[in-house]
């Protein structure tokens, strides 16, 4: 909100706003947002009075104006001026050749073949910077109730800093100028000049026939009826103010409601008394079929049940505490109006504001739990102002409010207390020193606090520490460390932490993605979750699969020179359940190019290695099949190329998928993008890892190994799968390893393929004799003929 | 007699190991000089048999001494000579060894964790796709609160919502565990924060909360300045600036003296020496009794803080974007050695 610092010094004329009070704001959490400072940058503008009105006779846009100077003598001044919002008799500030604006002297000047004589001055050229005053910078200034006698800088009450203060949303008693100033004045340790005081309501009874269907949604509620109306502008020094706040001026009547409600901070409304059918006021729900309203802001609402309505005997004219009805706002030609000033309910407020998607100055503080008891001191300040200055006659009011409208809070606590939560050692007198703007009892050392009514966020007792730290300063509380107790030195590293550091372990480098999606991205993936409200259709849904984003990743790189990728990331994506997921991205070579020109091409096989290099180093026991997908969606399947992919399975279940991209998804970006492998594993929410089963220590044989190649061929419908399951099921005595070393495809007429094994032999007891392990040789190949297989050499 | 001056300049001045060896013939062979020599020592009478003997075994033995250097001479020669082949060059480019990284946003998650895991936290984690329950009402935000606008938030086609801060693993672990807790939940939140230099809708916090009998509000200072210390350094202070979060009572702000400037104000504090880089509190009572502890015996704090903040802070990165981008450029600036 905003506040002028000129205002505030009308309730704390001692408030010194510099450098140190700033700090103790912001302390005591009033953040300065921002400052803006309205600085007196002109001297000696007068105050002058439209006398005619001419065109310019060469240009059509300008205005030759004749303009008396308030205060001197009678000659007229004959001034250009370009805007168009004067009329004859109009007050304005000008300014005279000799006179300063914006550090510049004026002088005499020739616009358009015209001699003018002085300028008719805006906002903006009065010192007002556009952009935070962009809603008063329509034209000339036009002054209204001002005197002969008036100086300018007095009217618009410079200089001045308006600050722009964040309230927090508890703080409902901050939303006003009296309110601040009542907030400085206890920080600051000022006297408050000025103070209103809350009383309990009493009910009265006017012309107005008052139905309030729940107290519950309109705990308090004031209808007044003025009569006998001037509508007109209204004084330079209200307009002033309210544009100084963020506030447009509107006419004299509604202005009143606005400079009240930021004086006090309590909203008010009029009604045009015409829109009132049978002098009846109705505080209802809207109709649970719906009705409609056009509101003030030109906006047809469908109002229902959750939202309040004040409405009259037969129909809805305004949106309680909210928004006004467009046909009940008021007219140039209104002489009659209700003047209405009424708590809400916060809930009831915020559902219809969220219903609506309309947010005003009203249901911001509404939504905030205002002062129960601050409605009839508003409504009695706004009567007293039109009375004053003569805008109409108060007829008379009805009151109707909810028995038990506040009720007193009493807050027990003792000095013990303070200090246990605190951790500090301050003295009662201390603790009393603190608490002085809040209304309290000490019964030998406990304090009876009973909080004032706009202080709606002191509920408990740490509502009252949280004050007597602020007061004391929570910089001069010390800092302890805890004992440190609960000592979980088990360290449980889990599975994703594990996984991190084990790829990167291999080279890999870490990535991190945003997980919001768009549609397209995500399309062959399983159903993600939408977004009901995204930002923007790129970031629309939630992930099923972290493979689109880390494409894109590697494709980002890529089209910025880099040659080989090996990346992976770690996240959580959705599929039925939320899940932690890896992905890994290998493109390119393995080592950048060298003059040695030594490197390995990146490939499936890669991969699998990467994979299997998992499984094995956290105990996954995964598995690669080559079957087709039975629980992983077969469109996701498709991202990879038809011929080079896998399933990476775990226990029998699918738990991902690996492959090189499918050629089709990347096709536009060849020939700058090579073959790219990619892989994902999900694991269940949460992580349950497997891999906590003791390692334990073997010894180590003394003896030599033995180390025995043998070559065969297989038909083509063997495969590599068939014979590895085959030799594991032969029980091999002394087998400490085996490799494939060599492998030949289309190896003859039969398309047959040639594997070579190399099968490292090594005995505990002894050092191994030919005998022994020609035995075992001789088992292999008499069980891979059973598949097929056909002896080429063994070595 | 032999003149072994003479046959020593013989074997200096051969030069290969066929010279060598006809030498070595020529005095040491069978037919040799030296076993001619040695035949007519037996005329000899037998005292100057005896002593001649002596002296031809002794130039013997010193002749094959001479050659035996010299062979050993000329093979190191030779084999130098094959070495000199696998001669390199230390000055050219040396091959490009891989790396593995982590991204930096974690490596400093990580710092954190093991900062606090020194006090005797436990870190644990919550679901990004969480219900109303828990990233509001629990933390003491019913259906209307006005406070639930501090956080804009997305909601999800099956009725829950993104969650927008890490405070809801506090909510989760009072229901699973009893008091004393003691734990730091990082993790990732969502906002629907329109994207600037330090805000992206998609960002991580980490969470830290500590119940138990008697935790006072100086405790949280105590471990704030700890905490502060481990990560930006010896001398840093923390400031407290009254906040409100509704799960806490009372709420602050924390800054730590700016690591940039030291706290003689620079831009990345707007001159005022202090940077906000957490938000701390001491739990509110409701939120305990909700989740049956007792407000009366426990009490608790809790602090939070942005990751990406934090990283921004210690190494100076301008733009909350590099962290998502995933440019290598980026990724690879933080070196295995960075002070973390």
């Amino acid at each position: 909100m905003r506040f002028s610092i000129n205002w505030l010094k009308e309730f704390i004329p001692d408030f010194n706003y510099n450098d140190k009070t700033k700090e103790t704001l912001e302390l005591c959490g009033l953040e300065i947002e921002n400052e803006i400072k309205l600085d007196l940058s002109f001297k000696d503008v007068v105050i002058g009075e439209i006398h005619k009105i001419a065109p310019h006779p060469k240009k059509k846009n300008l205005l030759l104006t004749s303009v008396k100077i308030l205060g001197s003598d009678t000659s007229l001044k004959q001034i250009v001026c370009g805007a168009h919002n004067i009329k004859e008799g109009d007050k304005v500030p000008v300014a005279l050749p000799g006179s300063i604006i914006n550090q510049v002297k004026l002088e005499v000047k020739e616009i358009a073949g015209i001699i003018s004589e002085g300028m008719l001055l805006s906002l903006k050229e009065l010192g007002f910077p556009e952009e935070y005053f962009p809603k008063s910078h329509e034209g000339i200034v036009i002054l209204k109730d001002v005197s002969d006698e008036d100086k300018i800088e007095k009217i618009l009450s410079l200089p001045d800093v308006i600050l722009e203060i964040k309230i927090f949303p508890n703080r409902s008693d901050l939303l006003s100028i009296y309110g601040m100033a009542r907030e400085l004045a206890t920080i600051l340790d000022l006297t408050l000049s000025k103070s209103y005081l809350c009383f309990e309501p009493s009910e009265s009874h006017g012309p107005v026939k008052l139905e309030i269907e729940n107290f519950n949604d309109c705990p308090y509620y004031s209808a007044s009826v003025i009569e006998d109306l001037k509508v007109t502008d209204s004084p330079s020094i209200i307009q002033i103010k309210l544009l100084k706040s963020g506030s447009r001026p509107i006419n004299n009547l509604v202005d009143i409601t606005n400079y009240v409600m930021l004086e006090l901070g309590q909203p008010l409304h009029v009604f045009d008394y015409r829109s009132l059918q049978e002098d009846i006021v109705r505080v209802r729900r809207g109709k649970f079929s719906g009705e409609n309203l056009m509101c003030l802001d030109n906006s047809m609402k469908l109002l229902d049940d959750s939202i309040l309505v004040i409405a009259t005997a037969n129909e809805s004219i305004g949106v309680a505490g909210i928004i006004g009805g467009l046909d009940s706002g008021m007219q140039k030609n209104t002489s009659k109006m209700l003047l209405e000033s009424a708590n809400f309910s916060p809930e009831i407020i915020r559902s219809g504001r969220r219903k609506l998607g309309i947010s005003t100055d009203a249901s911001y503080r509404f939504e905030r739990d205002l002062d129960p008891y601050l409605a009839e001191l508003a409504r009695n300040r706004a009567l007293e102002l039109i009375q004053e200055l003569g805008y109409g006659v108060i007829t008379g009011t009805t009151t109707s409010f909810k028995k038990l409208l506040h009720i007193e809070k009493i807050i027990n606590f003792s000095a013990t207390e303070v200090n246990n939560f605190l951790g500090t050692d301050l003295t009662i007198s201390e603790i009393e020193s603190s608490l002085k703007n809040i209304n309290y009892e000490l019964i030998n050392d406990n304090f009876i606090v009973k909080p004032p009514s706009h202080r709606r966020d002191l509920e408990i007792p740490q509502d009252i520490y949280e004050e007597i730290g602020r007061i004391i300063g929570y910089n001069k509380i010390p800092g302890i460390l805890p004992p440190i107790t609960n000592m979980a030195f088990t360290h449980k590293i889990n599975l994703e932490t594990n996984l991190r550091s084990l790829l990167v372990n291999l080279g890999f480098t870490e990535v991190i993605n945003t997980s919001l999606v768009s549609e397209d991205e995500i399309s062959l993936f399983e159903q993600p979750l939408k977004l009901i409200n995204p930002l923007s259709k790129d970031m629309s849904l939630f992930r099923s699969s972290l493979l689109p984003k880390i494409l894109t990743t590697a494709i980002n790189n890529l089209k910025f020179g880099v040659k080989n990728l090996t990346i992976f990331e770690i996240g959580k994506i959705y599929r039925e359940t939320e899940k932690s997921s890896l992905a890994l991205l290998i493109t390119g070579e393995l080592f950048s190019n060298n003059w040695l020109k030594t490197n390995i091409k990146h490939d499936f096989y890669h991969l699998s290695g990467v994979l299997n290099r998992i499984s094995e180093e956290l105990n996954l026991n995964l598995q690669i099949y080559n079957n087709v997908p039975s629980q992983i969606n077969m469109k996701s399947y498709n991202f990879f190329h038809p011929f080079c992919r896998a399933l990476i399975v775990k226990d029998g279940n699918e738990i991902g998928y690996f492959g090189e991209i499918n050629p089709f998804l990347i096709a536009e970006l060849k020939p700058q993008v090579g073959k790219i492998f990619l892989a994902e594993l999900f694991f269940d929410f949460p992580v349950k890892p497997d891999n906590h089963k003791f390692t334990s220590f073997y010894d180590l044989s003394r003896f030599p190994s033995v180390e025995r190649h043998l070559s065969l061929t297989f038909p083509p419908e063997v495969n590599f799968r068939n014979i590895r399951e085959k030799i594991d099921s032969i029980k091999i005595k002394y087998l400490e390893n085996i490799n494939l070393i060599d492998l030949f495809t289309n190896f003859d007429d039969e398309n047959k393929t040639s594997y070579t094994f190399s099968f490292t032999f090594r005995s505990k007891e002894n050092s191994l004799n030919e005998a022994q392990v020609k035995e075992e040789i001789e088992k292999i190949i008499k069980g891979l003929k059973t598949i097929g297989g056909e002896l080429r050499g063994n070595i | 007699m032999i003149d072994i001056k003479k046959i020593k300049i013989q074997v200096e001045q051969s030069n290969t190991l066929g010279e060598l060896e006809a030498l070595r013939i020529n005095l040491l062979g069978r037919q040799g000089v030296l076993n001619s020599y040695l035949k007519d020592i037996k005329n000899l009478p037998l005292d100057e048999r005896k002593k001649q003997g002596e002296e031809l075994n002794c130039l013997k033995e010193e002749l094959e001494c001479i050659i035996n250097k010299k062979i050993e001479s000329i093979n190191y020669s030779l084999i130098l000579e094959k070495l000199k082949k696998d001669s390199i060059d230390p000055y050219l480019p040396p091959f490009p060894i891989n790396i593995g990284r982590m991204h930096i946003l974690n490596r400093i998650i990580n710092k954190i964790i093991q900062v606090l895991e020194r006090l005797g936290y436990e870190t644990v984690e919550g679901p990004e796709v969480e219900t109303e329950y828990y990233n509001f009402e629990a933390l003491n935000m019913p259906i209307h609160h006005p406070a639930r606008d501090m956080w804009d938030t997305f909601y999800l086609n099956n009725g829950r919502l993104l969650r927008t801060h890490t405070s809801p693993v506090q909510i989760r672990t009072m229901e699973s565990h009893k008091p004393p807790i003691k734990i730091i939940a990082p993790g990732r939140c969502f906002r629907k924060d329109n994207p600037d230099a330090s805000h992206y809708p998609i960002f991580h916090q980490i969470e830290v909360l500590y119940i138990d009998k008697g935790v006072s509000f100086a405790h949280l200072k105590g471990t704030l300045e700890y905490f502060a210390r481990s990560m930006f350094g010896r001398e840093q202070e923390v400031k407290f600036i009254l906040s409100y979060f509704p799960f806490v009572e009372p709420g602050a702000e924390v800054a730590v003296k700016c690591v940039i400037c030291k706290g003689r104000g620079c831009i990345t504090c707007k001159q005022t020496g202090w940077l906000e880089i957490l938000g701390a509190g001491m739990v509110h009572p409701e939120v305990l009794e909700r989740q049956n502890i007792d407000s009366k015996i426990y009490s608790g704090f809790a602090f939070g803080m942005g990751s990406e903040r934090i990283a921004m802070l210690m190494y100076g990165i301008n733009h909350i974007r590099h962290f998502l981008d995933n440019d290598l450029r980026f990724l690879n600036q933080f070196k295995f050695s960075l002070e973390d």
